[in-house]
This record gives structure tokens, sequence and C-alpha cells, in this order.
């Protein structure tokens, strides 16, 4: 949350010769963050970051106690206890706490007073710091909560019923209407007021209510300072959606002790800018407020932290800089001898303002190291030992896959891992199961569930890049697959190329890569989902499916809005990454020259040339190599390298070969014929 | 044979050669003279029939003319080369695109950054992005409805939620892997990368609901605030370039004690905010780059990964891929959004 602070009211609490832009800097190291320095006219103002566990920083005395001690010049104005002694009965207001829910209830009456504009100079503060200045009642409570960081309210006096207090939990279905004139309908366990008339007058911690609000008519103001249980004031305000400023300050359990002294200032502040006259009495109902603990911090453990670079001296004067108490924790000696100089460590307690986000030595290291100075650390690499450590995911093998795929041709894409209900229904693309994993709280209907595929990413980008075509694209991520109740989904990688150029490009591609990997591949006609008849087959490697290969579906493209035909190759790159070797090896170059044979065949259609290879290496052992040199209609041109490791083979014994094989292709697949003598 | 016929197949040998029409033809003359049944190797195998005294002069005359065709062949194959040489080939304008294809920026970033932390000992690993409330936030000493969670928004999942590791959620962070890191190795040392996609619900023209984070966590013995700074130099120096410092602010993470936000000087005007020739440098924020968040490890989330405080201490970072390769100078991308396109007039650039 930000805080803007004009820097002539930080002048108010902190003498310094500094300049604007200076201090800014300095605190952004040292401190807390700020995020401009901005110039308005004569003056100047620090937009500051405050983070949620230092609401002690959320004001400009806040503030001012950084600067005091980060540029080491002193506060003006401390805030201590001042002011008439608060009593727990007074004679104008007659109250009934519950102390879990407030633990302190503190209030001032002010009587008399004229409600006109605020001074120019508060007017002209007030609205450099985001405030709306609206009169010099309402003025007061944004003044002081800005200055102080305790949110404060002003009640009319006379539109309390019978000037009587209930501080109590709502009931469900109880309403409010706030002063900004929202009506609420609490849940129950909120923290309300209650008057003597029966009516909410005010949504605690919040926002004040309508009905007690202070007007031009305002002839008495109730000046009203408290501390509430921060979970509950946090509770309301999110279920309301009322996230007004002193709800976020309240629920970061701010500085109990502010209490007294800011009504105090209040008091003063009416009686000034209003001319209102405060009653003597003050009431100020508190549970018994325990003194802080002291925290230990050993010496040991802070050299540790801050590299021995810290002199134990230095760190404590910080510490006593910034509020604490500190006192030493001697090591203790044998005999009960006094022992001078160096000492276990200390203890060191906080201020009030800092007891509720200090609380054990790493919270002490990290004051006394941001104030001695971050950027004085020295740069060290750690020297420990190595850890070897290897969870053995191989991802290296990713990266070299998607190398692999842009040499092969492939723009590798990240598309997103959410997609809409409509494109996880589409019944069950290439084996991706369609029951994914939808979101509670999805930030749009596109973005709903996690995928089972990635082919509506690639899909949809092609469909993106169309006055490109073709094109080829390809993703290398993880799916999710829901597991069962209380499992985490199985996030399981895929890699699925895309591509308009024809089937053999990316058959070749695909065996290109197997042969890489050290892997074999077979793919088997067969219905694909998703997959076009006949056009489609699943990718085996080891006897085990690997992934789907084929061209997608008209249903499909139409639906992607493509004309040109779609080849995909989608594999289930875990499976890939367990059988791939990591090692290859060498074979030795043959020894005798290879006899190459070229043989034509016509095949019937729907003909499977792997089957036919594969009967035609089985027949003859000789064969070294089969290369497809020419196709073209139901005619294929295959060139067949013989060989033998044990001699050179002459062209007759090819030639006894190669009838062999003719002569079992034609027997196997009666519908395979050879070339008419004469044709070739 | 006699001299005469020497002189007239050595004219006659001559003649062709001179005369050859091309690589192919010059071959055939090489084989018809010089080959293994050529005319040499043939009047070679006629002087054993030949008298004593004929025999050395023949001997003489056929190893010359072996010599001079030789160097006819070799003389008119050199003829022949250049004569190919000769011609026009232009070679200024566009050739055939092979048609690469690429490797996502995001990708090479990844790989980068690898590289960079495995030198110094970093094991990298890949932890969820779909996890449990207790990973993603509890271990990491955030309790339920606390107010620190508000600076994460998180996506939720339908499901039901684990009896002791509680809701089911996208993690918006890399952080974790730091309790997951703790359990798997066991003992320190740990220097763990883990880099995973993760989401916050928010987006804008500085944020992506999904992008890839990486987090450094180094946890051993004597671990101090100088070695995050010597760690985080020596990635700013590799990634960034030699001279490139970090500094470290003041800021507040729940699992993180001190907890810093880092930033990296611009290497655009050398961390002065300034350029040469005067003028503000419009790259950076007054010489700084702003990368992510830092900090030594909490003690209670050492102990919930099972490792004790007062022996081990530790820190971690966890910063945005795209982010922290968006700020090296040479890279000009103001919308950050442009790291997630899938136009390819971008990606094959």
């Amino acid at each position: 949350m930000n805080i803007l602070i004009p820097h002539s009211w930080l002048l108010d609490y902190l003498k310094t010769e500094a300049k604007p832009e200076e201090i800014g800097r300095r605190l952004s190291l040292a401190g807390p963050s700020v995020e401009s320095v901005s110039r308005q006219g004569n003056d100047w103002v620090y937009d500051i970051e405050v983070t949620t566990n230092r609401i002690d920083m959320y004001s400009v005395l806040g503030i001012a106690r950084e600067a005091a001690v980060i540029l080491k010049t002193s506060s003006l104005v401390r805030l201590t206890a001042a002011g008439a002694r608060g009593r727990t009965t007074v004679d104008y207001l007659k109250v009934k706490i519950d102390k879990r829910l407030c633990p302190r209830f503190a209030a001032a009456l002010v009587e008399n007073v004229k409600v006109k504009p605020s001074p120019l100079e508060v007017q002209r503060q007030l609205t450099l710091a985001g405030h709306r200045p609206i009169n010099n009642i309402v003025d007061t409570s944004n003044y002081l909560m800005h200055a102080y960081g305790q949110p404060v309210h002003v009640f009319d006096y006379d539109r309390i019923g019978g000037h009587k207090m209930i501080l109590r939990e709502s009931w469900k279905g109880e309403k409010i209407t706030t002063l900004d004139g929202k009506t609420f309908t609490l849940a129950g366990g909120d923290i309300v007021i209650e008057d003597g008339k029966g009516k909410l007058i005010d949504l605690c911690g919040i926002m004040g209510g309508a009905n007690s609000a202070v007007s031009e008519k305002t002839k008495n103001v109730l000046l009203f300072v408290q501390k509430y249980d921060p979970k509950r004031i946090r509770k309301t305000s999110l279920k309301l959606q009322q996230r007004t400023a002193a709800a976020q300050i309240f629920e970061k359990d701010p500085d109990v002790e502010a209490v007294g002294p800011v009504l105090a200032e209040g008091v003063k502040l009416l009686e000034n800018w209003a001319k209102g006259k405060a009653r003597k009495q003050v009431l100020d109902i508190s549970e018994n407020r325990p003194a802080a603990s002291p925290i230990s911090l050993s010496w040991e453990m802070m050299d540790t932290y801050l590299n021995h670079q810290v002199k134990h001296e230095e760190a404590a004067e910080i510490l006593t800089s910034l509020g604490f108490r500190v006192n030493e924790i001697a090591t203790p000696r044998r005999g009960g001898a006094r022992n001078d100089g160096d000492n276990e460590g200390i203890e060191a307690t906080p201020p009030s303002w800092l007891a509720n986000g200090i609380k054990i030595d790493v919270d002490l290291i990290e004051e006394i190291a941001r104030i001695w100075g971050y950027g004085k650390f020295e740069s060290l690499i750690p020297e420990g030992r190595i850890p070897l450590t290897d969870p053995g995911q191989k991802l290296w093998f990713e990266s070299e896959a998607k190398i692999l795929a842009a040499h092969l041709g492939y723009t590798e894409l990240y598309t997103t891992p959410l997609v809409s209900a409509s494109e996880i229904a589409t019944p069950r693309r290439g084996g991706a199961r369609n029951d994914g994993l939808r979101l509670a709280n999805p930030l749009s209907e596109d973005w709903e569930y996690l995928r089972t595929s990635l082919w509506g990413g690639l899909l949809g980008a092609m469909k993106q890049n169309k006055p490109l075509a073709p094109v080829s694209v390809f993703e290398l991520a993880p799916v999710f697959l829901k597991k069962g109740d209380h499992e985490l989904p199985e996030e399981r990688l895929r890699l699925t190329l895309a591509t308009h150029r024809p089937a053999e490009v990316i058959l070749g591609q695909l065996q290109s890569m197997a042969n890489e990997w050290g892997i074999d591949t077979r793919v088997e006609m067969t219905e694909v989902d998703n997959l076009a008849d006949g056009k489609s087959g699943v990718v085996y490697s080891n006897k085990l499916a690997v992934g789907i290969i084929g061209q997608v579906s008209g249903e499909i493209m139409a639906g992607y809005e493509l004309d040109l035909p779609v080849w995909i190759l989608d594999l289930d790159f875990d499976l890939v990454k367990k059988l791939a070797k990591k090692t290859l090896s060498l074979n030795p170059a043959p020894k005798f020259s290879a006899i190459s044979e070229d043989i034509t065949l016509i095949l019937p259609p729907k003909a499977m040339l792997g089957a036919i290879i594969e009967t035609m290496k089985k027949k003859s052992a000789l064969i070294q190599s089969i290369k497809v040199v020419d196709r073209w209609e139901n005619t294929v041109t295959l060139r067949v390298e013989f060989n033998s490791e044990d001699k050179q083979l002459t062209q007759e014994e090819v030639n006894k070969q190669k009838e062999a094989i003719l002569a079992a292709l034609v027997l196997v697949f009666p519908g395979v014929s050879l070339p008419r003598q004469g044709d070739s | 044979m006699n001299a005469e016929e020497i002189l007239n197949l050595k004219n006659n040998a001559i003649a062709l050669i001179t005369g050859a029409g091309g690589r192919e033809e010059l071959e055939e003359l090489r084989v018809k003279y010089l080959g293994r049944k050529g005319e040499i190797n043939r009047m070679l195998s006629e002087i054993p029939k030949m008298a004593a005294e004929e025999k050395t002069v023949a001997g003489e005359a056929i190893n010359d003319l072996k010599w001079v065709i030789e160097e006819a062949i070799a003389g008119k194959g050199g003829e022949i080369l250049e004569t190919a040489d000769a011609g026009w080939t232009d070679l200024t304008g566009p050739g055939k695109d092979p048609g690469l294809g690429s490797v996502h920026l995001v990708t090479k970033a990844i790989d980068e950054i690898t590289g960079i932390f495995e030198k110094i000992g970093f094991t990298r690993v890949r932890y969820p992005t779909v996890d449990w409330d207790w990973y993603a936030f509890e271990s990491l000493n955030m309790p339920k409805g606390h107010p620190a969670r508000d600076e994460w928004e998180t996506f939720f999942v339908e499901a039901p939620a684990h009896p002791k590791l509680g809701k089911m959620v996208l993690t918006p962070h890399t952080s974790n892997g730091q309790v997951r890191e703790m359990e798997r190795v066991g003992k320190p040392p740990i220097r763990m990368l883990n880099i995973a996609p993760c989401f916050r619900r928010q987006q804008d023209v500085t944020h992506l609901v999904s992008f890839i984070q990486f987090e450094g966590l180094v946890v051993d013995r004597g671990i101090s605030i100088a070695h995050l700074k010597g760690v985080i130099d020596y990635f700013a120096g590799k990634f960034y370039g030699q001279g490139v410092k970090s500094r470290l602010r003041p800021f507040h993470f729940q699992f993180t004690e001190p907890s810093f936000e880092v930033d990296f000087s611009c290497s655009n005007c050398k961390g002065t905010g300034k350029l040469d020739g005067g003028g503000r440098c419009r790259f950076c924020k007054s010489g700084w780059h702003e990368v992510g968040g830092a900090g030594m490890v909490h003690p209670t989330v050492l102990k919930n990964g099972g490792i004790d405080p007062k022996e081990y201490t530790g820190f971690a970072f966890g910063w945005g891929v795209e982010r922290t390769y968006a700020m090296k100078p040479e890279v000009k991308i103001d919308d950050i959004r442009l790291l997630n396109s899938t136009d390819l007039r971008v990606l094959k650039q």
C-alpha cells in the first residue's frame, strides 16, 4: 500500500537540511521504498510503498522516525503520552464494550465547535496527501490518521442516541448505512456500535454510520480513537469489499500505544481549528497490555548472517537509535568472574510501534543490516561443497530436442496453458483426455481449464498466421492430466509439431529425430481421434505407443478456419526421454563395397510400404539399406544395397538374393506386381 | 614392336588427349593408355619376348612414352578444370532459403540462465506448476488468511482440498520449490535452480497471466548476505555483461528475513542515469533496473523443510525469465507481452 507524504508536513517532525530527492534516495536504500519524489508548487510529495509488516511506516511520523535514523538527524516531535489521563468512566458517555473485539477504547468530547473549512495550509497538505478536505472536523480525523497512522473517527455527539454506546458483534442480517451512502447487510461477527436507541451508528474500523456523521449543523463532537481485533476487521472489510484506509491499517495491527497521545493531539486540533471546548474527562478503557518481551540475538548468529562485517557495538547502537532498549547478554565465565569486552549477544526490547512486526532474532538482524548499509556487504560466491543432487529430469534433453526441431524448420511457440471449455470438450484430441482441471476463479471464459493437449495452441497460431502459410510450428511443454482425488495432476510433457508441408516430410523428420535420439520407430496405420481417416497412425517405439501422426481432420480444420491441410506429429515426450539413449555408439564402416540394385514395384491401393520393406529385410540378411528413390502414383522404386561382413559379394550372389526377395514379395503381398519387361 | 610403332602411338595419344572434349573422355583415354589393360602395359608385356639387346631400349622408350602421356593427361586435366571455372555466378542477391525454424527467445533465455548457474554448482530442477497450498504459501510462513497472500492474486483449481496440504492452486511463484527441494535433498548443501511456469490472476501492459520464473535457493553452513550478493553479482556479470553491479534495497516477504528488492545497474548508461552526450537515460530508472525479490531464507521455512536454522542458513531469489531477459540492452522490447506472441512475423525475426 502506498502513502503520499508532502515534504512540508515531514518537516513538522523532522529536522533536516537534506533535499527531498536525496531524502527519497537514502530512505529507499535503507528503509521504506520511495517510488517517486515529485514537485508540487513550492512543495514536494513522496510516494512511498509501505510493506504489510511495517504499518508503523504508514504515517508522516513513521517516515520521520525512519528518516531520523537513516539521515542521522533528530526527529522533532515524539509521540508520548500527553494530555489528561484517561478514565474508565466519564459523565458524558455510557459505554459497554466487548474487550475481545476492542482492546482499547478512547473518546473525548469537544463542545461548541464551529464547523467551517480547515485552515488553508491544512487543506493544501491534505490535498497533496491524497485526502479531500471537507470541513475542520472531518479533516481533523484524516489529518490525525495521516500524521500518526492511527485511524480516528468523529461522531456528532448529539446524534448518538441516549449518549450510549454498545460495542459488540453484529448479528447476521443486521443492516447499516455508512457515511458514503452504501447500505450493507452484515454476515454477523462484525464489530459494530449500537447506540441507546438501538441504531447501529458505526461499522467499527471501516467506516462510520451515516446516521451519526458530522455535518455543518454539528455543535458537539465526540472524538473517537480505538484499537480493534485485526482479524475481524480484515474479515469484514474483505467480505463487504470496503477496503478503506482505516480498514487496511487496522487489519495490520497498528501500535496500541498511539491511541492515548493521538486522542490528546486530536483534542488540541479541534480546539484550535474549530474553537471548541474540550471536557476535562477523557475516556480510555483498555485491556492490560503486557510489556513487550525482549528478543535475544546471539552475536554468532548475527555474524553468520552479516559476514562478520558489522561490529557488535555498532549493531547495538543501531537498535538503540531505532527505539529498542538494548541489554547485553554476558557470556557466562567459570567461577563467576566478570568479563569485559566480548558478550554472547544482546537482548533487545522493541518499542511499542515495532512490537508487532519485530519478534525474532532475524528480524533484529534485518534492522541492523539495513541501517548499517546493504551496499557495504562484500560479494562472495559460496565456497562450500557442491551438491550432486541431480533429480534425473533430463532437462538438457528438452533443449536439444527443441534445437533439433528448429533445424528441421519449425518455429517454437509458447502458447497459454489455460484454454476454454469448448476446447476441452472437443472429443479426445489424439489421446488427450477431455476431463481437464477447471479453475475455480478464472479470469475469463477463454482461460477456464488447464490444457490437456498442445493442439489448440498450435492450430490457433496457424490460424492467426494464415497469411504466412505454409508454416511449421512446434511446442514442447506440459499438459495437465487429472489424477485421483487428493492427487496433483500429472504435468506430462508433449512434443507437438504441426506443419502444412506434406506427409513424407514430417514422416522423414520423425525418423530423423528418432535416429538422433537413438530410438526405433514404427507407424501403425489406425484410426485416431481428430485425424483424417486413412491418414493417421500410432507411433511405436520399442513396442510402446509413443505418439500419433497424421493429417488433422476436416472438422477440426474447419473449426480453426484452416484451408491448407495440416499434418501433426504429437509425441509423449516424457516417454521419449525415458527411451532415448544418452550415449550413442559408432560402428565401423563396411569392409567391402556394397552392390546396389534398383527394384521397381507396382503397389495396390492402400499399400503399406513399411510392411513390404520389413518383409524384404527378413528375406535377405545381406540387405544393408533400402531407400526410396522414386515414388509416383502406384509405382515405387527402391534402391537396395547388398553387402556382407565376410566377403565381397558378386553380382551373381546379389541377383540370387533379388530373385528370392521378389518371389517372397509377390507371395506375401498378392497385390504387388512387377513392371512388365520392357517397362522401366 | 619397334621405335616407329612407339612414335606413332605417342603422336596419336597426344593428338587424342589434347583434343579431348571433357573429363569423361579424358578418363577413357587414361584408361586406354595407362590402365591395367591399357596400351603401355600391353607393350610392357611384350618385352619378355624380345631379344636381350632390344629389351633395354624398348623398356626405356616405353617408360618415356608413359611419362609423356601422363604429363599430357595432367596438363589437359588442368585445362578442363579452368574451363569449368569460366563463367559468371551472381553471389550478391538472396540465396535459396533453407527453411530454418527457430527456438523461442524464452527458451534461449532459460538455457543461458541455466548455464550460468550450473557453472557454480546449481542443480536445475522443475517443480510442479499446479501445487498444494502448503508448498505455495503455508510452508513459506504465510498462514491461511494472511494479508501477505493478497500480494499474489492466485488461481484456485476446482478440486477437493488435500487433508494436510490444503487447496490446489496454480502457484504464483517458483518459491513453492523451496520446501520441496529441502525435502528432496534432505541435508544441505543445497543449490537449487527451479525454472517453471507460474500464474497470477492479473493482466495488463506490464503483467502476464502466465510467465516463467526462475528461483535460486542456497542452504549451507555459514551462508551470509555477502553470499547472496556474490551469486547475484556473478549472474549480472555473466548475463548482462562485465561491470554490471547489483544493489539490494529493503523490502518484505514472509518467507525471507532480511528481504530485499534487487536492482541491476543499467548497462546503457553505466548506472549513472545519464547518457554520455548529456540527457537522461530512458532505458532505466536513475541508472538502475528492478529485477525482482530476494532474501535470507526465513527460519520458519527452513524448519518446515526439516532443516535446523541454528545450524544452517540460506538465501533465495525469484525472478521472471521474460522480464530479466527484456532488461538486456540489446533487447528493445517495450511491451513484455510481445514475448508471449504467437505471431510468426514477430517470432521469425
